[in-house]
C-alpha cells in the first residue's frame, strides 16, 4: 500500500516537473533598486543608570540594490527568493523627555547614533494574475522573512549620550510578509517589476557600554518599493 | 541553468563575507571579573552622566532641596562627569569579594576645575536598601540620589575629584551582608576604592589628574568610616592630608553599652541588626543561630534584611522590624528594673522609654548577658567616666566585637575635624564626637584637632565655623516653627539624619579649603 502511494507521488511530482519543465522560462532573475522604509517603532531605552522614558531611537530608511529569483511552480503560481544588497541604516537617537537628561545629551536629539546593516532573506509566494500571454501581470505575495542585523556601529554621538564606547547588538526577527506588484514584458527575456512589500520585524535591540547594559524594543512595519529589470532563461 | 546556479552560489559566498566582515561597536575597555584588591572590574568605567556648571547650576535651581544646596555650596564652578567605578575588596571576614561606587570628577576650563585636583574620600552614612548607588545620576528615586548631588554640588563642583564607595554588600556586590562599623573591612574598602579610582583617572572621557592632596570625610556610619579610615592610612604610611569625621558613633564599644543600659537611640531597630550581622559574619560568634538573640517574631531572615528591598519606612510598615522597641518593657532581672527603662527626670527620658515595649527585637536573656559582662567588665566611659578606654577584658562577645571596632586608642598626625551636633538622638555627642576632642586634649590644644558642635553658639566675630552655626540655629528654628506643637518630636526625627548634614559637610569644606 504505502509502494503503491509512494509510487503514484512520486508519478505526481515528475508529472509537475515536467509540467514545470514544460514553462518556456523557468528563472526569472531581477536586478533593481530598493528604497526601505523602516517605519520602525521603538520602546524607550531602558536599563541602570537610564532616565525612565527618556531616550529612545528611529530607523531612518535607506536604498541599495535589489535582486531576486524567481521561478515558477504552475502559471499562477511562483517561488520567489528576494534579497538585497545588505542596507546599512542610519540609526537616529530620539530624545523623548529632555528635562529628564543633561542639555548636553538632549542636544543629540535626531542625530545618527548608530549603523545597523541587515540581512533581510524573505521567500514569497507570488499569485500572478493574468497568463504566460499576458502582457502585464499585476501578482500579490505571501512569504516569510528572515532578519539578521550583521553589523552594527555605535558613532562618537551615541557613545557620548551612552557614557562610553558602545557595543550593539540586534536580536534576528523572523516574520510574514507581504507583497503586491505589477510585471511588464519588454520583450524577449526581459521585464519590468515594480513592487510594494512589507514585513512584521520584531528585535530587541541591547547596548553595552562598558559593561552597563541597556534594551530597547523595536518593531518595523517597514514600506518597501522596489524597480528591477528581470531576465528570464 | 548551471551557469545560473553556479552564479548563485558565488553570490551567497559573497554575502557571507560581507556578513562576516561586521564588527561590535569598538574596543569595551578591558575587564577584570575576579579583581584584586584595589583594582577596578572595568577600565575605563562607564560614565553615568556629564553635566556642565551652569547645566548642574540649572538642575540645582530646578528643585526646593537643590536651591537649598545652591546657597550652601555656592554656585558650580566646574562641571561634573559622574562614572560608576567596581574594583576589588574584601567582606568582614577578609572574604574575596567586589563592590562598586561613584567618581565624579570636576570639569570645564574654570582654573579651580583644571590641572592636579585635591581627593575627597567620602563615606556615606547608614543606609539600609541594598540598590544605594552614589553613582546613580540617573535615577532620583535612588536612595543614594540626594547624598550624590550633595557631594557632587559641595566637592567635585568646586574642583575636588570626590571617591565614594557604595560599600561591599550594596548595589552590584556580591557580598551577600554589609560589613556594618566594621573598621578593618571599611577601611580597607575606602583603601581599594581610592587606589581603583586613581586608576580609572586617567582613562576617563575627562581625563583628570589627582594631586597629593587627600581629604576623608563621612556622616554618621561613615564617620565611623573615615575616621577608621584615617588611622588606617597614617598606621600604613599613606599620606592624608586631613580628615573630618562627623558624627560618627567611634566609641562604639561605649554606644553599644549605653544603648544596652537603656539609652536607646532613635534607629536602634535598625542599627543592631546591622550591626550584629556584620559582626557575626567576620567573628562568627555572636550566635549560634539569630533566634538566640532576636525574638522569633524578627529572628527569621534577619540576616538578609539589611541591607535588602526595604527602605527605613518599609521595613518597619511590614513589620519586618519593630519601629522603636529594642528591648522588652520587661526588666530582664529584677535589679535592672531602673534601666528598663531609665529615668533621669530630663527631656531625652522619652526618647528612651520608647525604646522598649512588649514587640521588642532582643531577647531579655541576650540583654541580660550583655549587662553581666558591662557591670563585671565596664567600659571607661559606660556607665560612669573611669578611665576614658573601652572595657579591657570584655568577655560576652557583641560588646568583644565593639570594642575590636572602637576607635579610641590613636590620635592623629594630620588635622582633623570633629563636627556633629551635641543634641544628636541617633549618635550621642558626648559619648562620641565629645568623647574623642577629650581623649586627643593635646592634639586640640595643639590645634591640630578641631571639635565644631554646630548646635552652639558662635564664639564671636573670628569664630570659623560661625556661617555652621547659624545655618543650623536659623533652619532649626525655622522647623519649629513650621512644626507648632510637634517641635521637640519634628526635630527629634530630623536631628541626627537632616539638619546636621548639610552644615557639618559645609563645615568640612570650608576645613578641607584652607590646606
Amino acid at each position: 500500500m504505502k509502494k503503491t502511494l509512494l509510487t503514484v507521488s512520486v508519478a505526481a511530482a515528475l508529472a509537475m516537473a515536467a509540467d514545470g519543465s514544460a514553462l518556456a522560462q523557468s528563472v526569472t532573475l531581477k536586478l533593481g533598486w530598493v528604497n526601505i522604509e523602516p517605519h520602525s517603532s521603538a520602546s524607550a531605552v531602558s536599563g541602570p543608570f537610564t532616565p525612565k522614558d527618556a531616550l529612545s531611537l528611529k530607523v531612518q530608511s535607506q536604498s541599495t540594490l535589489f535582486f531576486s529569483a524567481a521561478t515558477p511552480v504552475n502559471d499562477q503560481w511562483e517561488i520567489e527568493l528576494a534579497l538585497g544588497l545588505p542596507p546599512t541604516h542610519d540609526v537616529a537617537v530620539v530624545i523623548l523627555n529632555p528635562a529628564a537628561v543633561p542639555s548636553g545629551v538632549a542636544a543629540q536629539d535626531g542625530k545618527i547614533g548608530a549603523k545597523v546593516r541587515q540581512v533581510a532573506p524573505t521567500v514569497f509566494a507570488n499569485y500572478r494574475f493574468g497568463d504566460s500571454t499576458s502582457q502585464i501581470r499585476p501578482f500579490a505575495g505571501v512569504g516569510l522573512n528572515y532578519t539578521i542585523f550583521d553589523k552594527t556601529e555605535s558613532t562618537p554621538v551615541n557613545d557620548a549620550v551612552n557614557g562610553g564606547p558602545t557595543s550593539i547588538k540586534l536580536k534576528d526577527s523572523f516574520g510574514p510578509a507581504l507583497q503586491l506588484g505589477v510585471t511588464a514584458k519588454l520583450g524577449g527575456p526581459w521585464s519590468v517589476t515594480g513592487a510594494w512589500s512589507t514585513a512584521l520585524v520584531k528585535t530587541k535591540m541591547t547596548t553595552n557600554t562598558l559593561g552597563i547594559e541597556r534594551t530597547a524594543d523595536i518593531r518595523f512595519h517597514p514600506t518597501v518599493m522596489t524597480l528591477a529589470l528581470g531576465y528570464s532563461f | 541553468m548551471i551557469y545560473f546556479k553556479t552564479s548563485w552560489a558565488a553570490l551567497g559566498a559573497a554575502l557571507l563575507v560581507a556578513a562576516c566582515g561586521g564588527g561590535d561597536g569598538g574596543p569595551l575597555g578591558s575587564q577584570d571579573s575576579a579583581p584584586a584588591r584595589g583594582v577596578l572590574m572595568q577600565t575605563p568605567p562607564p560614565r553615568i552622566t556629564s553635566l556642565s556648571a551652569a547645566d548642574f547650576t540649572a538642575s540645582l535651581q530646578a528643585s526646593a532641596s537643590g536651591q537649598g544646596l545652591l546657597q550652601l555650596a555656592g554656585a558650580p564652578a566646574c562641571g561634573i562627569d559622574v562614572q560608576y567605578i567596581k574594583y576589588g575588596t574584601v567582606g568582614g571576614a577578609n572574604e574575596v569579594t567586589n563592590a562598586s561606587g561613584a567618581l565624579i570628577v570636576p570639569t570645564g576650563s574654570d582654573a579651580k576645575c583644571t590641572g592636579a585636583r585635591p581627593i575627597v574620600l567620602y563615606a556615606h552614612g547608614t543606609n539600609i536598601t541594598k540598590r544605594y548607588n552614589l553613582a546613580d545620576f540617573a535615577d532620583n528615586t535612588n536612595p543614594a540620589y540626594s547624598e550624590a548631588v550633595m557631594l557632587a554640588a559641595l566637592y567635585a563642583a568646586q574642583g575636588y575629584i570626590v571617591v565614594a564607595p557604595n560599600y561591599a554588600g550594596y548595589d552590584s556586590s556580591p557580598l551577600s551582608y554589609h560589613p556594618y562599623l566594621n573598621a578593618d573591612q571599611q577601611s580597607k574598602e575606602m583603601i581599594d576604592i581610592l587606589s581603583a579610582a586613581k586608576k580609572a583617572l586617567p582613562t576617563l572621557a575627562s581625563p583628570t589628574t589627582a594631586s597629593a592632596k587627600l581629604f576623608i570625610t563621612g556622616y554618621s556610619q561613615g564617620g565611623h568610616v573615615a575616621m577608621a579610615t584615617h588611622r588606617a592610612m597614617q598606621a600604613a604610611g599613606m599620606p592624608v592630608t586631613a580628615s573630618a569625621p562627623m558624627s560618627g558613633p567611634y566609641a562604639l564599644a561605649a554606644q553599644s553599652d549605653a544603648t544596652f543600659y537603656g539609652n536607646v537611640n532613635a534607629g536602634g531597630t535598625i542599627f543592631s541588626p546591622m550591626i550584629f550581622t556584620s559582626f557575626q559574619k567576620a567573628y562568627g560568634n555572636l550566635y549560634s543561630s539569630p533566634s538566640d538573640i532576636y525574638e522569633a517574631t524578627y529572628a527569621t531572615g534577619i540576616e538578609t534584611l539589611l541591607p535588602g528591598l526595604d527602605d527605613f519606612t518599609s521595613v518597619i510598615t511590614s513589620g519586618k522590624l519593630p519601629q522603636l522597641a529594642l528591648f522588652s518593657s520587661t526588666p530582664p532581672a529584677p535589679a535592672f528594673a531602673a534601666i528598663t527603662p531609665p529615668v533621669s527626670g530630663t527631656p531625652i527620658d522619652a526618647l528612651f522609654a520608647a525604646g522598649f515595649g512588649t514587640l521588642n527585637l532582643i531577647k531579655n536573656s541576650a540583654r541580660l548577658s550583655y549587662l553581666m559582662d558591662a557591670m563585671a567588665n565596664p567600659d571607661g566611659v559606660v556607665p560612669a567616666f573611669t578611665n576614658g578606654a573601652p572595657a579591657a577584658n570584655p568577655q560576652n562577645k557583641i560588646r568583644l566585637a565593639a570594642v575590636k571596632n572602637d576607635l579610641r586608642g590613636w590620635s592623629p598626625a594630620a588635622p582633623v575635624l570633629l563636627c556633629a551636633g551635641n543634641g544628636d538622638p541617633t549618635v550621642f555627642y558626648s559619648l562620641n564626637t565629645g568623647l574623642m576632642g577629650a581623649l586627643w586634649g593635646p592634639q586640640v590644644a595643639a590645634h591640630l584637632v578641631t571639635v565644631l558642635d554646630v548646635d552652639s553658639a558662635v564664639t564671636g566675630a573670628t569664630d570659623p565655623f560661625a556661617a555652621a552655626k547659624m545655618g543650623f540655629a536659623a533652619t532649626r528654628n525655622a522647623m519649629a516653627v513650621a512644626a507648632g506643637a510637634n517641635a521637640a518630636a519634628t526635630i527629634t526625627a530630623a536631628y541626627h539624619g537632616g539638619l546636621v548634614p548639610p552644615f557639618c559637610n559645609a563645615a568640612a569644606r570650608g576645613f578641607f579649603s584652607q590646606f
